[in-house]
């Protein structure tokens, strides 16, 4: 018997249709997304119903590709990943229901899959991921800061009390009528910006939580402000502040959690990973720790993806986590289990 | 030919294994909102109490709503994924036939909130109109103004006990009046609402 491992996993949380087939893990056979991006620009934000339009539209589209791509036969698959959670319900549902579909046909397990879990994972196509390990996962839905102690193991430290970083970028952007979505707009234009604006530094309770809708709130006053003394607002100098601010908030909270945990490696994980500013900061902010290496995924895994489904996929088939036919999408689901 | 009949679109789960106009094993329950956790075991029951594979299937009939909107997409995914893989033809028909059956003129309602229902005219199994929404206060009016008509569905919407016809009837009469689906990315359920109206 080989000990290759063959994944087709699936996810469908918010508005990327995406399926994938993995080979141990880490080898990606095929990695299909059909993003829905386009039409929710259209609404200014993810519509949950329009999605779950989108992924029935989608997924038999998805899945041909998916598997011709792949080149491999879905009899050669050795179980079924998909992502269990959270996320959009009306969304998770198509992909759940794919996943057993596919499960009673071809009488294969399935593997419920945490969407963090999968963001983490997904630097296991470009690296060895080394343990005890700290996740720093930051998107449209997510900002957590994970600690691994081994393989499959996943303990919160910190997570937002208000909106995800990915959310605050999305309403400070509408506030400031960059479109949607929020986060490569800001970023783009911070580049161009300096320091005019201050914005206040956010407090939390817990020492490692997060919370940024007092700055959404602070830029919005700001905006005010501007308005009220007849001042022309530097969008670029507020972009800049507004993404200042947030790292910040990110990175000490990061440093900080350093400070409680013991770690091998740092892994940044999550759609905001793609921002650039966020990348150098924290590349150079590792760089006082020698002794921890940083793990930050090409822009290809950053987004929501299937293949990083089937890489977190293939670590819990291995570790026996199975679903039966009953398994239903769970919108608020529980990473530390 | 070894055909699947799924209908999820309102508040029952009914799975049925049916050849040649037989049907071999029915499953005909309440499920509301927990359809999505009762249809593959529902679907796995059904076949092997029909003693068939999986892998025999032949056919997926269909009801593409109107219904609960997770509802009908339940079935559609079931349906889209089993003809992505397989060389499986799926056909559709809508909720409105499945509980009319072959029954004459029988105008069926199914509750969609803030007092609407999706409708339409049922004749010996076909539709004779397209279904749409009605108000309540529409579908009395038909009530008086066809008093040769019967109705089913959600009637206590009006004021009357539910009514449903005879499911094995209402099964095996959708099948044969069912539309083949040519393009199986294509199929999309039957709404009745657009994604426009969720702009606001
Ligand atoms: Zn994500």
């Amino acid at each position: 018997m080989s000990n290759k491992s063959l994944v087709c996993a699936i996810e469908t949380s918010c508005d990327e249709t995406a399926i994938a087939f993995i080979e141990d893990g880490n080898k990606v056979l095929s990695n299909v997304v059909s993003s829905q991006i386009d039409t929710h620009r259209g609404f200014g934000g993810v519509m949950p119903e329009v999605a779950s339009r989108l992924h029935i539209e989608q997924i038999s589209l998805v899945l041909k590709e998916a598997i011709e791509k792949s080149g491999v036969s879905m009899e050669d698959v050795d179980a079924i990943a998909f992502t269990q959670g959270p996320g959009l319900i009306g969304s998770l549902h198509i992909g759940v229901l794919a996943s057993k579909t596919l499960a009673w046909y071809y009488q294969k397990p399935l593997v419920p899959v945490h969407h963090i879990a999968g963001h983490i994972y997904a630097n296991a196509f470009v690296t060895e991921i080394q343990f005890p390990l700290l996740a720093l996962v930051v998107s449209g839905g997510h900002t957590e800061l994970v600690y691994m102690k081994e393989d499959y193991n996943f303990e919160i430290l910190g997570t937002t009390q208000d909106d995800a970083i990915g959310e605050a970028y999305d309403k400070v952007a509408r506030v400031m009528e960059l479109g949607y979505p929020g986060g490569p707009a800001i970023d783009a234009l911070a580049k161009q910006g300096t320091t005019q604006y201050v914005l206040p530094r956010v407090k939390t309770e817990k020492p490692l939580d997060f919370s940024f809708s007092g700055l959404k709130s602070a830029v919005l006053q700001l905006v005010l402000k501007e308005q009220r003394h007849g001042r022309e607002l530097d969008k670029a100098n507020l972009a800049y502040a507004f993404q200042e601010a947030v790292l910040d908030e990110v990175l000490f909270k990061t440093k900080k959690a350093l400070e409680t945990v013991e770690v091998r490696q740092v892994v940044l994980a999550g759609g905001v990973s793609a921002n650039s500013r966020l990348r150098d900061r924290l590349t150079r902010m590792m760089n006082s720790y020698p002794d921890i290496a940083l793990s930050i995924p090409p822009l290809w895994c950053t987004t929501d993806n299937a293949a990083m489904i089937g890489a977190a996929g293939t670590v819990a088939f291995k570790k026996g986590i199975r679903a039966d036919f009953s398994t239903s999408a769970k919108a608020g689901y529980d990473l530390e289990v | 030919m070894k055909q699947l009949f799924i209908d999820t679109a309102h508040r029952h789960l009914t799975v049925a294994c049916v050849e040649n106009e037989v049907i071999l094993s029915l499953i005909h329950q309440e499920a509301f909102k927990s359809q999505s956790e009762k249809v593959m075991d529902a679907i796995d029951e059904c076949f092997k109490k029909a003693m068939w594979q999986p892998r025999q299937l032949q056919s997926v009939v269909l009801t593409e709503g109107p219904g609960s909107y997770t509802g009908v997409r339940i079935a559609m995914t079931i349906a889209k994924v089993l003809a992505s893989v397989a060389p499986i033809s799926i056909y559709t028909t809508t909720s409105l036939q499945l509980i009319a059956g072959s029954n004459k003129n029988t105008f069926v309602m199914i509750d969609a909130r803030s007092a609407r229902v999706y409708g339409g005219l049922v004749d010996e199994g076909r539709l004779v109109d397209e279904a749409s929404i009605y108000t309540i206060e529409q579908v009395e009016q038909l009530k008086e103004t066809h008093p040769q008509w019967q109705f089913a569905g959600d009637l206590h919407l009006i004021g009357e006990s539910d009514r449903w016809m005879d499911i094995e009837d209402g099964i095996l009469t959708s099948i044969k009046n069912a539309r083949i689906v040519d393009d199986i990315d294509a199929l999309i359920p039957l709404y009745l609402k657009s994604n426009q109206e969720y702009q606001l």
